[in-house]
């Protein structure tokens, strides 16, 4: 007998426990500035590749826009990438480098959403983080930054740091889940919203300056020295290679 | 799509009555239920996670993330032991919902037993003229009687969209009396612009009189009454605003008359 497949699993690749970690997290989201951050970091700081999440409920097409909103009668379409002949798995990546973690989060269909979040909260809690800094961005035309966090005290603390409003209102997707999940399980965490226009027709459409201006800014925090002058050029072919619209079927699509 | 518990503070309760309102049409039921919630004193003593809540987290005007959540508080008074649940979100499809309200009526009953389960709802109307009126659907003749003698009037044809009436069938199907009190609210609202606290001010009304619960009523009316004030200069300026636009018709319509 075939035992069924899992809906929501973690591929541990390397087992560590840290000591008092951050853990950076985005995925795909407005004008997906907060994605084309971690995609920087992920590919500037050459940090080592140490789990994977997977789930069912990962679509490599979705049916509705923007991804970060899904609709429980639009499940999207399931699959795999692949590049230069070799597959890989849609999934949430967790990368390390020193005592950070770097989360590059996946949106999941409607389905599966809140499991991805349940499942990379806990893994970062096992693997020892005590920190977590949620990136995204805002389109309220004000300040260049806003702040959510899980406590009133990293609100008022974090306003100071990037003199920057609280942030009021829904933050959507894998982003806002994982930090919801961070309230429900006790964990400490910060949601750094950075301004962009939005583009309506294609919501996830990149804002390489708005990414830019949110990585110096992280950088800055997380005391790392890198200008992010090259963000779009380092980026660009990231966010080239994903597939945005279901009427925009990739050549070789089967 | 599990649900998940979280209890924050260990209770003990004997067969406590349910008064339940979730977010629906107008915010009718929610706000009638945090009113009691208030008035009552009620402690929040666990909180009900779903997996097919919308795919979003509040934050709050301090900036705090809050999770979409039901949350489950109890008050002991003279009237007896209430259950009062509630929350900032449904969850959005069929199935969800019913297993939202499985696993709460379940865990409930399984703790402490139920006596009884009071729901509340919005009945939307077009039009509503004086004190809403509030209708009543119970799972058996018996609560439906209890209600007539009040002069709540049973609510005919229809349905209860939403936890606020599946609720009622899981009552049934477990032999719990049960039912769900609707209250009149206008079609404004039904499109989500405005908490009708008139009509919660109704249901609040009529529960506190089925129950025999005891409570202060004055704020909830107060703020009824400038509810009121504000559909009034909402419904003037809507007016005014058909008028011009019926003055422009008509006087464009004159030229083509010859």
């Amino acid at each position: 007998m075939v035992e069924a497949m899992p809906k929501c699993w973690v591929n541990i690749l390397e087992k560590l426990t840290l000591d008092h970690a951050t853990a950076v997290a985005a995925s795909p989201g407005l004008r997906s500035v907060g994605w084309l951050v971690l995609k920087y970091l992920v590919k500037k700081l050459n940090p080592k590749l140490i789990a994977k999440i997977y789930s069912t409920s990962f679509p490599v097409l979705y049916e509705t826009l923007p991804s970060y909103n899904p609709h429980p009668a639009a499940s999207g379409v399931g699959g795999i990438f692949v590049n230069l002949g070799m597959m890989t798995e849609p999934s949430v990546e967790v990368h390390l480098h020193n005592n950070l973690l770097l989360v590059t989060g996946y949106q999941a269909n409607f389905h599966g959403q809140r499991e991805v979040a349940e499942e990379t909260i806990r893994l970062l809690k096992n693997m020892g983080i005590d920190f977590l800094i949620a990136l995204a961005a805002h389109a309220m035309n004000e300040e260049d930054f806003y702040i959510a966090a899980t406590k009133s005290e990293l609100v008022e603390k974090y306003c100071q740091v990037f003199k920057a409003k609280p942030y009021q209102g829904p933050i959507l997707g894998f982003t806002g889940l994982i930090l919801g999940e961070a309230v429900i399980s006790g964990l400490d965490g910060i949601c750094i919203l950075s301004k962009t226009t939005p583009n309506p027709e294609f919501p996830e459409h990149p804002d390489y300056e708005a990414a830019k201006k949110l990585a110096k800014a992280l950088l800055t925090l997380l005391k790392i020295e890198l200008e992010p002058t090259d963000l779009k050029e380092v980026t660009q072919r990231e966010y080239n290679s994903r597939v945005h619209l279901p009427s925009i079927f990739p050549v070789g699509l089967t | 799509m599990p649900v998940r518990f979280r209890f924050v503070r260990d209770v003990r309760l004997d067969r406590p009555c349910m008064l339940v309102g979730f977010p629906g049409i107008g915010y009718v039921a929610k706000v009638a239920l945090d009113y009691l919630v208030e008035k009552l004193g009620a402690e929040v003593f666990a909180e009900v996670y779903s997996h097919a809540f919308p795919s979003f987290v509040v934050v709050r005007d301090d900036g705090v993330v809050e999770p979409l959540k039901v949350e489950l508080y109890y008050s002991c008074c003279e009237g007896g032991s209430f259950i009062l649940v509630t929350g900032n979100a449904q969850p959005i499809t069929p199935e969800g919902q019913n297993e939202l309200v499985d696993a709460i009526v379940a865990e409930i009953r399984g703790r402490y037993g139920i006596s009884r389960i009071f729901a509340m709802a919005a009945y939307v109307v077009e039009g509503r003229t004086g004190e809403p009126r509030v209708y009543v659907a119970a799972t058996d003749a018996s609560t439906l009687n209890a209600f007539a003698k009040q002069g709540i009037m049973p609510m005919n044809g229809g349905c209860i969209t939403g936890a606020n009436g599946i609720i009622l069938s899981y009552a049934k199907a477990l032999g719990i009396p049960a039912a769900c009190l609707l209250s009149e609210t206008l079609a404004y609202t039904y499109y989500g612009y405005l908490a009708d606290v008139k009509a919660a001010e109704a249901l609040v009304k009529a529960i506190t009189s089925i129950t025999g619960l005891s409570i202060d009523m004055s704020d909830i009316e107060a703020k009824a009454k400038r509810f009121e004030e504000m559909l009034k200069r909402l419904k003037e300026a809507e007016e005014s605003v058909l008028r011009e636009t019926r003055e422009k018709t008509w006087r464009r319509d004159l030229t083509y008359i010859w």
